[in-house]
């Protein structure tokens, strides 16, 4: 049963512990922790079986995409963008795209602005129904991962069939995307929905309707509403704890505000209320896709055409361009000194916040076998902490 | 906790019996979609090897291979991408950008090896199981990286190009040339095309750039004619360009890149008194002197390198003026004289000095220069008009094509008439058409052969035809006859008998065979006949050393006759004739007599 | 000259070419420049070779050439020159002779062959016929392709 009704809200300052007292035990978590927790460690001080005391570890995973990108040409960095968050790349490459047509005062079409929405809605749902899995599963429910893994790669067929792949779909490119929906995808895209639609009910019953999940979830890893701007937590984690946070429509970027939808927000801010509403926000972007379908025009071009790409230069300039992604805020910062190169890229993922500086302090006084299940309820992606 | 907490996770089970969602390998196939970003897959028949694959690949998974089956020619590098797969992340880069589109990709994702090395291919040449797929990524329509039509060029419209000899093509502007500049990929096939090879690349890259004196500098390494030629080179660079060997959506080949317009545009921008800031001045005197006979392309390029050199240059010109068949041929609403001036004048800038009004062989004779000058350069053209050669052609209403121009030229009265058959389907037979229709005459262009047989370039005769030329295409000339009726004795009667054409030996062109009975007569002012030109070598005399063969100098690759010291060029000697040749041939005798001077050959 | 034998026939034919020779070689001595003298005397040497060739027919007993005429291109019927080329002689106006020349030398060889009661003798001139086609579509093609470029 639950050990405190009270949340416990972790001091600021680390507690000045003395590791050679005998007392505690210094053990770390990862990098080789083969879930999304993974590729990043914590390095865990432990007093029995409750953390006292954690410092995040990161550098695992460092690619350098944000350098490579100084040496490649503006089109050539499209393919590479993707690549720095592996479930969700489309966010990427929109935010890349955004940044670019922005700076060089690109216009794209209507039926761009609507394909580039449904892929991103499409893989918000998808890196939802892999993120439940793992929630699921880092409290001992595999079930759970098995159903919705499957839901996510009839999410990824989707992408095969209107993108050509089913990971980096590298669809979203500057000046619009690579191509109209091909025939009879539209249906398919409602028909998995629909299928969609069902398995989360019974995800809903069995997971959230679950004593040993209730037990271990709720009271874990309370947010108190404070931290949201002194960290700069945002998306469901910001949102759990009651701020109304939505870049869909605090910016009403792309056809965001063409589209009928309310933020989501909770009240308790613990690891359970958290879980609830990423459900909540996965029928919400089902509800979303449908929208799309229905309105999106069914013709007309779906790319602006732009300079050859092997010269395109971009007008010196800097611009920030962000997104809502799952996890919160996704963004770019990309300045251009006029060349036919970045100059320099900057990649905001909203898991540098949540993974390395949260986590760090929620994790102390948490039982040692909350750890994963903690940090998964933070929807954490080390890949993009490290550009 | 409710009791629901408890019971609802059982709920599981149901799922239990359900049927997996995993395919069976290999007993389910499961292919990748429609739009699949498989394995790449090459037409190689119609890759033109130009790498702009591998340009854009920023995995540098691929790289340009020779092929042995496949030999380079204009516009085909002869070689072909080869695909890394370790490298490769399946972008499709390389497929949107492609200008021939020869390159697809498969849906192809499954091939299993021991071998590492087999996972480096080249697509379209190394056989693979699914080579020629229907299915897989192709770009979309509506959907190109590149652009496939050219900056349309500003041009008189035809009612108004014919009332006089103002130049047609406008010239871009210079948003206009930036634009078509940046349609480029900088392939290089178009190098080895040019007779010249000229820098393409890099003077397109410094219109791009806006660099107009880096342009002029390039445009000069290997041509000294870019006003002349930026108008009327007969452009295989754009035949070879790898940009017009695609097809657009509607199945049109893409447009090439407009590279002739683009060199025009660099010499045009700048301005001859500013020439000097751009490009080199002729290195100190070497003390060695050159005669260049005849002051055409091919002469004047001579004239330029070796003065650039430091050899001393006399060029000896039958006629009142330079430029040869520039001048005198080609008329001024293709070439206006302005800009073939400003080509002339920086040439004689370094100090090359032309001698006009001495024809050789008249006035001079070849061995009274051997002892004056170290080497001799001819470069006479070709100024003998071939005769119809049908019976009357002697009659005084047949006039010879090349004759009107240099008229033109000089201002002088052509004395056409209103009617007015030309005979041919060359460029002197289109140019003395449409300076005819400019006299105000109204014009036949009567050829042996079939419009697509014509010699002459396709632009030529859509324009002869768009100024109001009419072609009777398959007429074989017959006859020449004195005319009948009022004014007969400023007319002539053209005979001619229209043919079929008949494939009568495989591989070669069909010949034209008379149709009996189909014979046709219609009486004209004039005719004038442009069916080939022909030199006039009587300056050359059999001591003076030099062997000649069929009517032409016979040349070794450096240009040089059987004299030592005696070179040629030009329409005299190549088999293209035509401006661009002439001009690399007197480039390449300037460097050959510079080795010839240094003692590096004997 | 007795035409209805074998050896009357080649003696016929040798005369033929010594006449070519001969034609090319009074060209000769009108030609004025070295442009001329190079092709005459090239296509002298050509009916030279024509000469020897018929020689050794001679000595052979027998007749080994082609019987495949080749392709006529159809110039000698139209070609005006028929008068003799002079001095200033151009390629065109000597390839123009040359093709006709060619061209009557066929002629007199079918006709032969045509009137020829022996089988044999009937063969000899069209395979004589067919021997001159072959030169003839030489000139021509020359002709075509050097001269008519633009026609
Ligand atoms: C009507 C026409 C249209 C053409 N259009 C094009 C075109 O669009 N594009 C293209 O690339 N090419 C074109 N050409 C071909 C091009 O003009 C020639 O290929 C080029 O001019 C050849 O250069 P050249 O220096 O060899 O000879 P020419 O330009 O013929 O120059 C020979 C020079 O030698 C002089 N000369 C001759 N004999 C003597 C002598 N005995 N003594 C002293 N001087 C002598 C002549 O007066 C002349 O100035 C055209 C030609 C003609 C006739
Ligand atoms: S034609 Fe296409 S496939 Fe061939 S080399 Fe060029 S870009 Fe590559
Ligand atoms: S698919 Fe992309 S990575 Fe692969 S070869 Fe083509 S451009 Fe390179």
């Amino acid at each position: 049963m639950k050990k405190q009704a009270q949340h416990i809200v972790p001091p600021a300052e680390r507690a000045n512990l003395d590791l050679d007292s005998g007392k505690y035990l210094v053990m770390w978590q990862g990098p080789n922790h083969p879930g999304i927790t993974g590729n990043m460690s914590l390095r865990l001080v432990i007093e029995g079986d409750t953390v006292v005391d954690c410092e995040t570890h990161v550098g695992y995973l460092h690619r350098g995409f944000e350098k490579l990108m100084e040496r490649r040409l503006w089109m050539q960095n499209f393919p590479l963008v993707c690549r720095i968050a592996v479930p969700e790349p489309d966010f990427n490459e929109y935010c890349y795209a955004a940044a670019l047509e922005e700076l060089a005062g690109i216009q794209i079409p209507d039926k761009a602005v609507w394909l580039r929405t449904l892929s991103l809605e499409m893989i918000r749902l998808a890196s939802f129904l892999m993120w439940i899995g793992g929630q699921a599963g880092a409290f001992g429910h595999g079930t759970i991962g098995q159903w919705t893994v499957t839901m996510r790669d009839y999410v990824l067929d989707l992408f095969e069939e209107l993108t050509g792949g089913r990971i980096y779909h590298m669809f979203i490119i500057p000046g619009g995307v690579r191509g109209d929906v091909p025939p009879g995808f539209l249906k398919h895209v409602l028909e998995t929905m629909d299928i969609i639609q069902k398995n989360l009910d019974d995800v809903e019953l069995v997971m959230f309707h679950n004593v040993v999940y209730k037990m271990r979830a709720q009271g874990l890893g309370y947010i108190p509403p404070d931290w949201i701007d002194h960290y700069g937590i945002t998306g469901p984690n910001a949102r759990a704890a009651g701020v109304t946070r939505d870049l869909r429509k605090d910016l009403g970027y792309l056809a965001y505000p063409r589209l009928d939808f309310q933020p989501i927000t909770g009240t308790v801010s613990d690891a359970y209320e958290r879980s609830r509403l990423r459900l909540a926000e996965m029928y919400q972007s089902i509800d979303l896709i449908r929208q799309i379908v229905a309105n999106m025009p069914s013709d007309g071009p779906f790319r602006e055409k732009l300079p050859n790409p092997l010269y395109w230069k971009i007008p010196a300039g800097e611009t920030y361009v962000a997104a809502e992604c799952t996890r919160g805020e996704y963004g770019f910062y990309v300045v251009s000194d006029g060349s036919d190169k970045p100059r320099r890229v900057a990649v905001r993922g909203p898991s540098y916040t949540h993974a390395v500086s949260v986590m760090e302090r929620l994790v102390r006084g948490v039982n040692i076998a909350d750890v994963a299940g903690l940090m998964v309820s933070l929807h954490t992606y080390p890949p993009e902490v490290e550009r | 906790m409710d009791i629901k907490d408890f019971i609802a996770p059982f709920a599981v089970w149901k799922r239990a019996f359900e049927k997996p969602f995993t395919v069976n390998k290999p007993i389910d196939e499961r292919p990748g979609a429609p739009r699949y970003r498989g394995f790449h897959i090459n037409d190689s028949a119609r890759c033109v090897g130009c790498g702009t694959c591998e340009a854009i690949c920023m995995n540098k998974a691929i790289d340009l291979v020779p092929v042995d089956a496949l030999k380079p020619d204009g516009g085909d590098s002869g070689l072909r991408p080869r695909v890394d797969y370790g490298r490769c992340c399946w972008c499709a880069l390389c497929v949107d950008i492609c200008p021939s589109g020869s390159l697809g990709m498969s849906n192809e994702y499954l091939w299993v090896d021991r071998d590492p090395e087999v996972f480096r291919y080249t697509p379209g040449v190394e056989a693979k199981p699914w080579d020629g797929a229907e299915l897989g990524y192709r770009r979309a329509d509506g959907y190109r990286l590149l652009e496939e039509e050219r900056v349309d060029m500003p041009e008189l419209d035809h009612h108004e190009a014919v009332k006089s000899f103002l130049e047609l093509v406008r010239g871009y502007s210079r948003q206009q040339a930036e634009k078509e500049a940046d349609r480029c990929v900088s392939c290089g096939v178009c190098v080895a095309s040019c007779p010249a090879h000229m820098d393409i690349p890099g003077y397109i890259r410094a219109v791009r750039e806006g660099d107009l004196e880096q342009g002029l500098r390039l445009l000069y390494e290997t041509n000294p004619f870019p006003e002349a030629c930026g108008r009327i080179c007969t452009h295989l660079c754009e035949a070879a360009c790898s940009i017009g060997s695609g097809r657009s959506a509607d199945g049109t080949p893409t447009d090439p890149v407009a590279i002739r317009w683009l060199k025009r545009y660099i010499a045009d921008q700048v301005e001859l008194a500013d020439y000097g800031k751009a490009l080199p001045r002729a290195e100190a005197p070497t003390g060695r002197k050159v005669a260049i006979i005849g002051a055409g392309p091919g002469g004047l390029a001579a004239a330029y390198y070796l003065a650039l050199l430091g050899h001393g240059v006399t060029v000896f010109e039958k006629d009142e003026a330079a430029g040869g068949m520039l001048r005198y041929g080609i008329p001024e609403y293709r070439l206006p004289y302005p800009a073939l001036d400003k080509d002339i004048a920086w040439i004689t800038s370094l100090g090359v000095r032309i001698r006009y009004g001495v024809a050789m062989g008249k006035d001079l004779t070849l061995v009274s220069l051997y002892g004056d000058y170290d080497a001799v350069f001819l470069s006479t053209g070709l100024t003998v008009a071939y005769k119809l050669d049908v019976p009357g052609d002697k009659h005084p209403r047949v006039l010879d094509g090349v004759a009107i121009l240099a008229a033109a030229t000089r201002g002088e009265p052509l004395g056409l008439g209103r009617k007015v058959a030309v005979v041919g389907g060359g460029n002197v037979a289109m140019d003395a058409a449409r300076t005819a229709l400019r006299s105000g005459a109204e014009v036949d262009i009567v050829y042996r052969r079939r419009e697509v047989d014509m010699p002459a370039d396709p632009e030529e005769i859509m324009e002869a035809k768009a100024e109001g030329a009419i072609l009777i295409p398959q007429a074989i000339p017959l006859e020449v006859k004195p005319a009948e009726g009022p004014d007969a004795a400023n007319k002539a009667t053209f005979v001619w008998n229209l043919a079929e054409m008949v494939q009568k030996e495989p591989g070669k062109r069909p010949v034209p065979e008379p149709i009996p009975g189909a014979v046709v007569e219609k009486t004209y002012d004039s005719i004038i006949a442009a069916i080939g030109q022909g030199p006039d070598l009587s300056y050359v005399a059999e001591g003076d050393g030099i062997e000649i063969r069929r009517y032409k100098p016979v040349i070794g690759p450096d240009g040089r006759t059987s004299r030592a010291t005696v070179f040629a060029g030009g329409d005299l000697t190549n088999d293209r004739k035509d401006a661009i040749s002439a001009i690399a041939d007197g480039h390449r005798a300037a460097l050959a007599m510079d080795r010839l001077f240094a003692g590096k050959e004997a | 000259m007795n035409q209805t034998d074998f050896a009357g026939a080649l003696e016929l034919a040798l005369a033929r070419e010594e006449a070519a020779v001969a034609f090319y070689e009074e060209l000769l001595g009108m030609a004025s420049f070295a442009a001329q003298k190079a092709t005459l005397k090239e296509f002298r040497l050509m009916e030279e070779g024509h000469v020897a060739m018929v020689q050794s027919m001679q000595t052979k007993g027998r007749v080994n050439l082609s019987p495949d005429a080749a392709v006529d291109l159809g110039l000698a019927r139209r070609l005006a020159a028929e008068e003799k080329p002079a001095a200033g002689m151009s390629y065109q106006q000597i390839l123009s002779a040359a093709i006709k020349k060619e061209e009557r030398s066929g002629d007199l060889y079918r006709d032969l062959a045509a009137a020829a009661v022996d089988g044999e003798i009937h063969l000899v001139f069209e395979r004589l016929a067919a021997e001159e086609s072959r030169h003839k579509h030489y000139f021509e093609e020359l002709y075509e392709n050097e001269v008519s470029r633009d026609n």
